[in-house]
């Protein structure tokens, strides 16, 4: 058993040091550096959605309206108010409070709500707030957006880089230690069984508000961290709901109610995407990238419905199944 | 009051379904009473419906005194009722472990003491510790289910089916539990196994369509072969 601890904990170490001497191999490759920053910022966004899907089971469809605010938050305070790095942190702060408050508004008043009704309900509120972003271009720029500074520290791409892996592992552990808490065990058994957990005298509407609020104030630092790496935003980029959907799409692929999951759905989605848009200049058929996307989707559905990370467990099982029986 | 919970004329609907269509009872503290009726007679619904998973359309509940209908269930939970669903409840991903640390109101001395009291006598539990629940067994995830209730030292159990599939060995040690909890504990027994029923229950309430149609001892409904035919379909 100690045994097996051991090797566990020296297979987070090894990973941990392989995932961060990635951006020293990439050194020259700006555009590689740049994927790699994405994967982190979306591998974050996706976790933060998988906590809502995976574990309390909540279906968000307006999950983007927290990333948004997020990048916003940023884009604003960098351009009208100060660039430096207590700012940065003080936009932080900012981040947290509003997304966490946005998740205790709707989570309050929708969390109550069946299923289906809390995902639309939450579509109608992001849709809402993008046209309202859209319309009050002198804030936002509009579709067209606006560029802003950063504090000199990030605009090196290798930095940029390194803070969101770091800030991936960093709300990986957060996460992790959420979900094993008490308080994560109450939020999956609301999951599995709602009546039985009031029955057990769980107030489950404040859990599920509390899985929101830390959902979205993950979101929004997801956010945040796309707007420093970009230092840019524009309605589309940051409150589009097809965010909402690669999020989705990451975390069915990966392996919804796992952290590791949306962690590996944000890298193969990301890669796969970059990789079929690169291939389309030579291979006109693959002009329709986003068609072969849908298609894989529905093959990962359909054979691996429990996600890549589900169907390897399953394999695995399998396999040690049939090595047990041979004699 | 001498009665722990009492019922007065409670209504409950179930969408456009009108169920419990005037259930007046009453739980003498500290008995084990028997609520009997056939299929479709309203008896998981009376249980839902104190635990306030049902909301009644009229009538009144009182608990210990106090009005609980129409409270919030986690409510009526922590004021000391535990309840065992009929279909148990068991949460697939979590395991033996996590289920009694999600049931567990305190992290007391006397808490874990009942703890260990439960394991004892559920001792399948103890060795499934590490397992999730959906994997257990029926026995198992009704054991599991009982050793939610049992946990907590509630004033009262609403226990629904508790012989459903489980071995004859393992209603034995159920019939052994309830009577060991008498006296500290009020027991509100719904079963369709009337001979399991006889063994523990001192009271006994008899709904059909909904209504409370008889309200008496055990004793006496022994006698009755005329009730017991006309409700129960057995004599």
């Amino acid at each position: 058993m100690h045994r097996h601890i051991g090797l566990q904990r020296l297979g987070y170490g090894i990973f941990v040091a392989f995932v961060l001497s990635l951006p020293l191999f990439m050194h020259d490759a700006r555009n590689q550096l740049f994927i790699l920053t994405n994967i982190a910022v979306m591998a974050i966004f996706a976790m933060s959605y998988d906590l809502l899907l995976g574990y309390s089971g909540i279906i968000s469809f307006g999950h983007v309206l927290f990333f948004g605010v997020g990048a916003y938050v940023t884009a604003i305070m960098m351009k009208n108010v100060s660039v430096s790095i207590p700012a940065l942190l003080f936009v932080l702060l900012l981040t947290l409070l509003i997304t966490a408050f946005l998740g205790w508004l709707i989570g309050f008043f929708t969390a109550r709500l069946k299923s289906h009704f809390f995902a639309m309900f939450t579509l109608a509120i992001a849709e809402l707030a993008a046209v309202l972003m859209e319309k009050a271009k002198g804030i936002s720029g509009g579709s067209d957006g606006f560029s802003f500074p950063v504090p000199s520290f990030f605009r090196d791409k290798l930095t940029v880089a390194y803070v969101a892996l770091i800030s991936t592992l960093v709300i990986f552990v957060l996460l992790r230690l959420f979900v094993n808490s008490p308080m994560g065990t109450t939020i999956i058994g609301i999951r599995e069984n709602e009546a039985r957990m009031r029955a057990l005298g769980y107030p489950v509407l404040r859990y599920k508000v509390l899985a929101v609020m830390i959902s979205g104030a993950v979101a929004g630092f997801a956010g945040m961290l796309y707007g420093v790496s970009m230092r840019f935003v524009s309605v589309p980029s940051v409150f589009g709901i097809n965010l909402t959907l690669d999020a989705l799409l990451m975390t069915i692929v990966g392996g919804a109610g796992t952290l590791v999951g949306p962690v590996i759905g944000a890298v193969l989605v990301e890669l796969v995407s970059q990789w079929l848009q690169l291939m389309a200049k030579s291979v006109p058929l693959l002009e329709r990238w986003m068609l072969f996307f849908g298609l894989a989707y529905i093959l990962v559905v359909l054979f691996f419905p429990s996600g890549i990370l589900g169907g390897l467990q399953r394999l695995l099982i399998l396999w040690r199944n049939r090595r047990r029986k041979a004699p | 009051m001498s009665e722990l919970l009492r019922l007065e004329a409670v209504q409950t609907y179930i969408g456009q379904f009108h169920i419990l269509k005037g259930v007046t009872f009453e739980v003498p503290r500290g008995t084990v009473t028997a609520l009997l009726g056939r299929n479709g007679a309203g008896k998981t619904t009376t249980l839902r419906t104190v635990m306030g998973l049902l909301r009644p359309s009229a009538g009144r509940i009182w608990f210990n005194g106090t009005e609980i209908h129409g409270r919030p269930t986690h409510v009526i939970s922590r004021l000391g009722i535990g309840y065992v669903p009929e279909d148990m409840g068991i949460f697939p991903n979590l395991t033996v472990a996590e289920h009694m640390q999600l049931a567990m109101h305190a992290e007391d001395a006397m808490t874990r003491e009942r703890l260990a009291w439960v394991l004892d006598l559920f001792s399948d539990l103890k060795k499934a510790w590490r397992k999730p629940g959906g994997t257990l067994s029926g026995g198992q995830k009704q054991m599991l289910a009982i050793a939610r209730a049992y946990v907590n030292r509630n004033a009262l159990l609403l226990i629904d089916e508790p012989s459903k599939g489980l071995a004859p060995v393992m209603v034995a040690a159920l019939i052994d539990s309830l009577n060991a909890l008498k006296g500290e504990t009020t027991v509100l027994l719904v079963e369709q196994n009337v001979i399991m029923a006889a063994q523990v229950a001192s009271h006994v309430v008899i709904i059909d369509d909904g209504r409370t149609v008889h309200h008496g001892t055990m004793a006496e409904l022994a006698q009755d072969e005329a009730l017991k035919r006309r409700y129960l379909g057995i004599a």
